[in-house]
Formats: structure tokens, C-alpha cells, sequence
């Protein structure tokens, strides 16, 4: 049998009446969106394409923000308090989203829009790292550059004015959509207190009216540092893996009024405290909990149930990693009001159901939530 | 559904007939086929944002299936959901070399590096180079790979008469 009989036969195989297919397109869809979203909160630094603000030039221009004293950054954040927070934004930006984690934090800032989901990358984000840590290396590969195609991805860094008194740099891209391939500004990257990095990082705000530069530097001159304010959760976990510790919350909201918000409590087992010689400290969480108001047709709208748990809709799902790992999904419709959406890749095909089962949850009365989500 | 979705589903649905075979000479079961594939759709959903500007989609889908496969394999995670302990022993397993289904069988008994190594260079007829790419290793190491791979169906098929003349 020579290599040309293996190679026919292999052919001929491969031409050979398929049986119906089982593969579910939608599926994929469904559970890569859901796994998505989870991931994206530990890279938080994307942000959305295309939208118009109208950002005066002159006015920008013109601002002149009052120094604030940063004083010293922690060498690790807490990822139960928001260590810092927005000041000015333009007021079309009136969604907003933070991720806490031992080793960023991450404050975005979006438009609200009833039609697409309260979680959706954040039009400009801002990044901000704790003394020590350097501005990860991937940042320079990620979004929003790489979201045009046809265009040269490479970018240029540039020294900017100082923010605040500390040294500053621009970062351009040709990739950025809308850029039509010129060099476009997408980061601000700037010292916030000795040896501590934040970067501002902006979507294709194609219709700015303005310098995008000027909308940067004034976000960033108008940052406030030190806010140290306790994350609130709106449920509490009975049962935690074993090994498991909170490295990580997410929460995005658009205006109170709009009763659109969700919240999310990520655990691992990773050190509660950054180190510098880890290099994966913000690495996938192992179980994220994510909870928000069931509101038909809107929080999930293609994650249709295919069970009941205790009596409630849900969605169920698994996933293989070619790593080996295996994530187990579980969607539950209407648990007191509320969807829960809870992906483990530790422990067994149970896990979901038993962590579902073991939380308490708060309302949506913001005054009712808990500081301390784990027992 | 979006425009990066529909994109998506478009492009991936133009490419399932190609992954569900190459899958199955892979597997050698339709069903675990359907699954390695639905997982690789999967992940490449997560990474579409990335996935949709390769230069060549199809290969870049199968070297996901190819990696996901002989991940499952690594790890052992196929055999620790195996509904059975163990595959029953199926009647006519000696291969017959006029017949593409003995080959499958004999291609089943192969170890899994070595099959998609011959299921990549003679099905989905890449060079020894775009083999290696696919599998993340050197070019020396798919020649090897290929020619145990190669070594271990003909000792397959070349057991049968030994067998039947009941040597």
C-alpha cells in the first residue's frame, strides 16, 4: 500500500454521503457570545466602533482642568472597591460599565441604546493599573486597530502634552474604522502617579465635531483617584467552589431610570493581590455570576430555554476548550424577577445549578446591595 | 442578528460540509465528528473579530478543529464522558485495502497526532510545511509523523492475511 492508495482511499472517503448534520450554527452563536462577553471583561479595554458625539472643539480647547493630587497608587486594587472614577464626560456618554480586578481597573463609557445590550463595549474606556504594573504588551494588538480591514495595522506612539503635571504619550493607528486609513489617535497613555499607567483608549468616534485628542486629554485631567468606594453586589453566593476567591466585578447601567443594569461577580483561583511576576493575574475567572432584570426579548434575546431549574426557564450549555477545559452554562429566566447567568469551568456538570441554588438575591433597590458577596 | 453575525453564520456555513469530513476521518464517529466541529464553531465565534480578517479563513478554522481535536485527545477529556467504559469490540476490524471503509478502521487504530497528520497531508492535501503550521510543530517532525502514520496502517493491513491464513 503506497502513500498514493492511502491518498485516493482518504479521498474517496471524504466523498462519501454525509449523514444530517447535528452541528447547531445557532448554538455556537448563542454560547461564543455568552463566553465572549465573559472575556471581554477581563480585557476590558475594548471599545465600540462608530457613534457621533458632539464634542465641541472650543470648548475643549479652552478647558483647563484644576490639578488633582493623585498621591501614591496601591501596588494592587481590591476588586471590591472602585478605586477610581469618572469626572467630566461628554453627556451622550451616559451608560457606564467597571470592571474591578486585582490588577485593573477599568471605567467605561458608552451611549445608552435600548437596542443593544447594557454590557456592549463602552465607546471609550480608560484603563488604570496599579504602581508597578506595566501597560500590558497586548493592548498594542487588541482593538479597536484591527477592527479595519485593508488597512496596515501598525500604529505610532507620540509624546503628548502632560496630564497633570506626568509624562503622557498618543498612540495612532491606520486600522481604526472609520480612519480611511490615516493615522488616527485612539489611545492616550499617561503616568497618574509614579509608576502607576493609565490609557484611554477611543472607538472610531467618526463624527467628533473636534479634537479627539482634546476629548482624551480632558477625560483624563478629570479623572478622580482615590475614590475607594465598596462595590455593591445585588446577590449574595452560599455556595463557592472550593479554592475559589473573588478577583473581579463587572458592572454596566445606563440611567437609573431606565431599570437596565447587570451585575457580575468573577471568581478564580488566583491570588487576591497582583504580583509582578505573574503574567497571567487577570486570567479567565473560573466562575462568573451575572445577574440583571429579565426584561423580555432584551437581555438575552436569542438564548431561548431549553429546560426548566426549580420550575424556572433556562438555558443550558457546554463547552470544550481545546485546552481541555470544559465550561458548563446555565441561563435561568425569571428567578425573582431576575435572569442569572452562571459559567464554571471547575467542578462538575452541577456546579450551576448548586451555585444557583445557594444565591441570595438583594433586589433592585441599589441601598439593599451587599459589600460582601461571598460568605 | 448583526452584521458580524450574519457574516459569521454565512461564512461558517459555507464551510461545514469540508469540517464535518475532515472531522470525521479525524474521529471516525459522526457524532463525535458533529461535536468536535460544534465546539470549533464555537470558539471560533469567540474569536470571529480576529478570525475574520485571516488571509485564509478555511485554514484557519481547520487548524482550530485539528488543535481542538488532539487537545480533547491530550487531555483526555473524550475518554472521562465516554458513555461506556470502553468501545465495544465491532466484528470485521481486520481491514480490507480495496475498501475505504477498512482504511477508516485501520486509520482509527493510528494515534491521533499521526492520523490528523495523514488526514491533513493526503485529505486536505497540504504541503509538509503548511502541515507543521497547522499542527504547531517542525516540518522534520510531520515527515516523521507521517511515515510512522504510514508505517502503522500498512501494519494494520498487512495483518489481515497473516490473520486469515491463521499464522
Amino acid at each position: 500500500m503506497g502513500t498514493h492508495d492511502i491518498g485516493s482511499v482518504i479521498d474517496e472517503m471524504g466523498r462519501e454521503p454525509m449523514p444530517a448534520s447535528m452541528v447547531d450554527v445557532k448554538r455556537a452563536l448563542r454560547d461564543g457570545r455568552r463566553i465572549r462577553r465573559t472575556r471581554r471583561l477581563v480585557s476590558a479595554g475594548t471599545v465600540a466602533a462608530a457613534v457621533a458625539l458632539a464634542v465641541s472643539g472650543a470648548n475643549l480647547l479652552g478647558h483647563r482642568a484644576e490639578p488633582v493630587s493623585v498621591g501614591s497608587a496601591p501596588r494592587s486594587f481590591d476588586p471590591l472597591v472602585r478605586y477610581a472614577g469618572f469626572g467630566w464626560l461628554p453627556a451622550k456618554l451616559s451608560r457606564r460599565t467597571t470592571l474591578t480586578a486585582v490588577d485593573q481597573l477599568t471605567l467605561g463609557a458608552g451611549v445608552a441604546d435600548p437596542k443593544r445590550p447594557v454590557a456592549d463595549d463602552p465607546e471609550l474606556s480608560v484603563r488604570i493599573y496599579p504602581a508597578g504594573r506595566p501597560i500590558p504588551q497586548n493592548l498594542d494588538q487588541g482593538p479597536p486597530w484591527t477592527s479595519a480591514s485593508g488597512c496596515p495595522a501598525d500604529h505610532r506612539t507620540e509624546r503628548a502634552p502632560a496630564v497633570r503635571g506626568r509624562s503622557a504619550s498618543w498612540v495612532y493607528s491606520r486600522g481604526v474604522a472609520g480612519s480611511h486609513c490615516r493615522l488616527t489617535v485612539v489611545q492616550l497613555r499617561w503616568q497618574y502617579s509614579p509608576g502607576a499607567w493609565a490609557v484611554i483608549a477611543i472607538g472610531d468616534l467618526s463624527s467628533v465635531t473636534g479634537d479627539r485628542r482634546d476629548l482624551l486629554r480632558r477625560v483624563a485631567q478629570t479623572l478622580r483617584f482615590g475614590v475607594n468606594e465598596p462595590v455593591r453586589m445585588p446577590f449574595q453566593v452560599g455556595y463557592v467552589p472550593q479554592g475559589q476567591h473573588v478577583t473581579g466585578t463587572y458592572g454596566a447601567e445606563e440611567p437609573p431610570d431606565s431599570g437596565r443594569w447587570l451585575a457580575t461577580l468573577l471568581l478564580s483561583p488566583r491570588a487576591r493581590t497582583w504580583a509582578p511576576d505573574r503574567t497571567a493575574n487577570t486570567s479567565q475567572p473560573s466562575v462568573a455570576i451575572t445577574l440583571g432584570p429579565t426584561v423580555p426579548g432584551m437581555q438575552s434575546p436569542d438564548l431561548a430555554p431549553d429546560t426548566t431549574v426549580d420550575g424556572h426557564p433556562a438555558y443550558t450549555s457546554t463547552l470544550n476548550h481545546p485546552s481541555g477545559v470544559t465550561t458548563h452554562l446555565l441561563n435561568v429566566y425569571g428567578v425573582q424577577g431576575f435572569e442569572v447567568d452562571i459559567q464554571t469551568s471547575v467542578g462538575a456538570t452541577g456546579t450551576p445549578v448548586r451555585i444557583l441554588r445557594g444565591l441570595r438575591l438583594l433586589g433592585s433597590d441599589r441601598a439593599a446591595w451587599t459589600t460582601r458577596p461571598l460568605p | 442578528m448583526n452584521r458580524a453575525d450574519e457574516e459569521y453564520t454565512a461564512r461558517v456555513q459555507d464551510l461545514l460540509p469540508r469540517l464535518r469530513r475532515t472531522a470525521y476521518l479525524l474521529c471516525s464517529d459522526w457524532y463525535r465528528a458533529d461535536d468536535l466541529v460544534q465546539s470549533t464553531i464555537t470558539q471560533l465565534y469567540v474569536k470571529w473579530r480576529r478570525a475574520r480578517t485571516a488571509d485564509n479563513l478555511d485554514a484557519y478554522v481547520r487548524t482550530m478543529l485539528i488543535r481542538q481535536f488532539l487537545g480533547e485527545q491530550r487531555t483526555g477529556w473524550r475518554s472521562r464522558v465516554s458513555v461506556t467504559d470502553s468501545v465495544p469490540e465491532a466484528p470485521g476490524l481486520i481491514p480490507d485495502v480495496e475498501s475505504g471503509l477498512d482504511l477508516r478502521r485501520a486509520l482509527e487504530a493510528v494515534p491521533p497526532r499521526q492520523r490528523a497528520t495523514l488526514v491533513l497531508r493526503f485529505f486536505c492535501d497540504l504541503s509538509v510545511e503548511q502541515t507543521a503550521e497547522a499542527l504547531g510543530c517542525s516540518a522534520g517532525n510531520v515527515k516523521s509523523q507521517t511515515s510512522r502514520g504510514l508505517t502503522a496502517l500498512r501494519a494494520i493491513v498487512h495483518a489481515r492475511p497473516a490473520r486469515e491464513e491463521g499464522i
